[in-house]
């Protein structure tokens, strides 16, 4: 019988991140809590807090990336 | 193709596997029979290598040479069907069967075509599409089954694959594992089930404590540790059961092919021995935990 191909460790994590994300989307309750309820959160304490401690829209963050 | 040399585990003062050794070779299926608490489900997941042995070694065979199961080469020449299900119920059939053999290093339209080729083979191609959560235990039995073989595994180790599972699909299931065989695989079966040892395997190793009591083919472990076959003459005033080497002699004895039946003969019982005879001779008859 011919031997079945080996995988790299980099393509293991690849095929179950993708199953994982799979899995996710397809349990409701899960995928709401993990990516719209922390954006609903932020948006809302965001909206809340924007004119506090003289916070005004238009002030930028300064982002950087490394 | 598999080999277990002086295999042992302990758990805490228990020897769960003590000083096994067997051989199993390509195009062979062979059977590991033994009581609850055998040590069957332990020297299978040092077989799969998710259990490292205290002493002694497996080596699974093929090109490269002889490898433990730890090595990643020696991993991809092994398909596993672990007596829990392992699948994905939130995953279709196909899905799981996608991934899994996406994880053994298949894909593209080689892939997808084994999947479509196993889903046939084991009844499901018509549920495929449906998360395999709703699947009935024997379909979920089967799609375990299809799981260890997506990459054609030379080894294929099955831990009682046909558990609470109907007629049709053990039937199906049987049906696999022939068809594996055929393709030159060696097939380690783990079974409770009797008539499928017998049906199935080339070759049984009983075991029990950890230790194999005996090994050999169906035939001769009958022959030599079956015991004596058992003729019952119903007579009109009860059965007379008589423990014998020869049921034919017996047979004749009492007139049955002769057309002058010994009066008050009202009928004739043989049982020979089967490999359930060798299993309790070996084992004994007392309850096990």
């Amino acid at each position: 019988m011919p031997m079945p191909p080996t995988i790299s460790t980099a393509r293991v994590i690849w095929v179950m991140a993708a199953k994982d994300l799979r899995l996710l989307v397809r349990h409701r309750t899960a995928f709401f809590f993990t990516f719209v309820f922390p954006l609903l959160f932020g948006v809302g304490f965001g909206l809340v807090f924007q004119q506090v401690q003289g916070w005004h829209a238009q002030d930028w963050i300064a982002v950087a990336i490394i | 193709m598999l080999e277990l040399r002086d295999l042992r585990k302990r758990f805490g003062s228990t020897r769960a596997v003590d000083g096994l050794s067997l051989r199993a070779g390509a195009g062979e299926v062979f059977g590991l029979l033994g009581p609850n608490g055998a040590g069957k489900s332990t020297t299978f997941s040092m077989l799969a290598g998710l259990l490292r042995p205290d002493g002694g070694e497996v080596l699974i065979g093929g090109e490269g040479g002889a490898l433990p199961p730890t090595d990643r080469r020696a991993r991809a020449r092994l398909g596993s069907a672990p007596q829990r299900l392992a699948l994905y119920e939130r995953l279709s059939g196909r899905e799981n069967l996608l991934f899994f053999g996406r994880l053994r290093g298949l894909r593209g339209q080689g892939l997808r075509a084994r999947v479509d080729e196993l889903l046939e083979g084991v009844g499901l191609a018509s549920r495929g599409d449906d998360a395999s959560g709703v699947y009935s235990g024997g379909m979920a039995r089967r799609l375990n089954l299809a799981i260890a073989l997506v990459h054609r595994p030379p080894v294929v180790l099955l831990d009682e694959p046909t558990a609470g599972v109907d007629p049709h699909s053990r039937h199906a299931v049987h049906d696999l594992v022939r068809a594996a065989r055929a393709d030159g695989a060696c097939v380690v079966l783990a079974t409770h089930d009797m008539h499928e040892a017998q049906a199935l395997c080339d070759r049984v190793a009983v075991i029990d404590r950890g230790k194999a009591l005996a090994c050999g083919p169906v035939h001769e472990l009958i022959r030599d540790h079956g015991g004596r076959a058992v003729v019952t003459i119903e007579r009109d005033r009860g059965d007379e059961p008589i423990e014998t080497e020869d049921p034919l002699g017996v047979l004749a004895g009492i007139g049955v092919g002769t057309g002058s039946i010994e009066a008050g003969v009202l009928g004739v019982r043989v049982e020979r021995a089967s490999l359930e005879t060798v299993f309790l001779n070996l084992t004994g008859r007392s309850l096990r935990d």
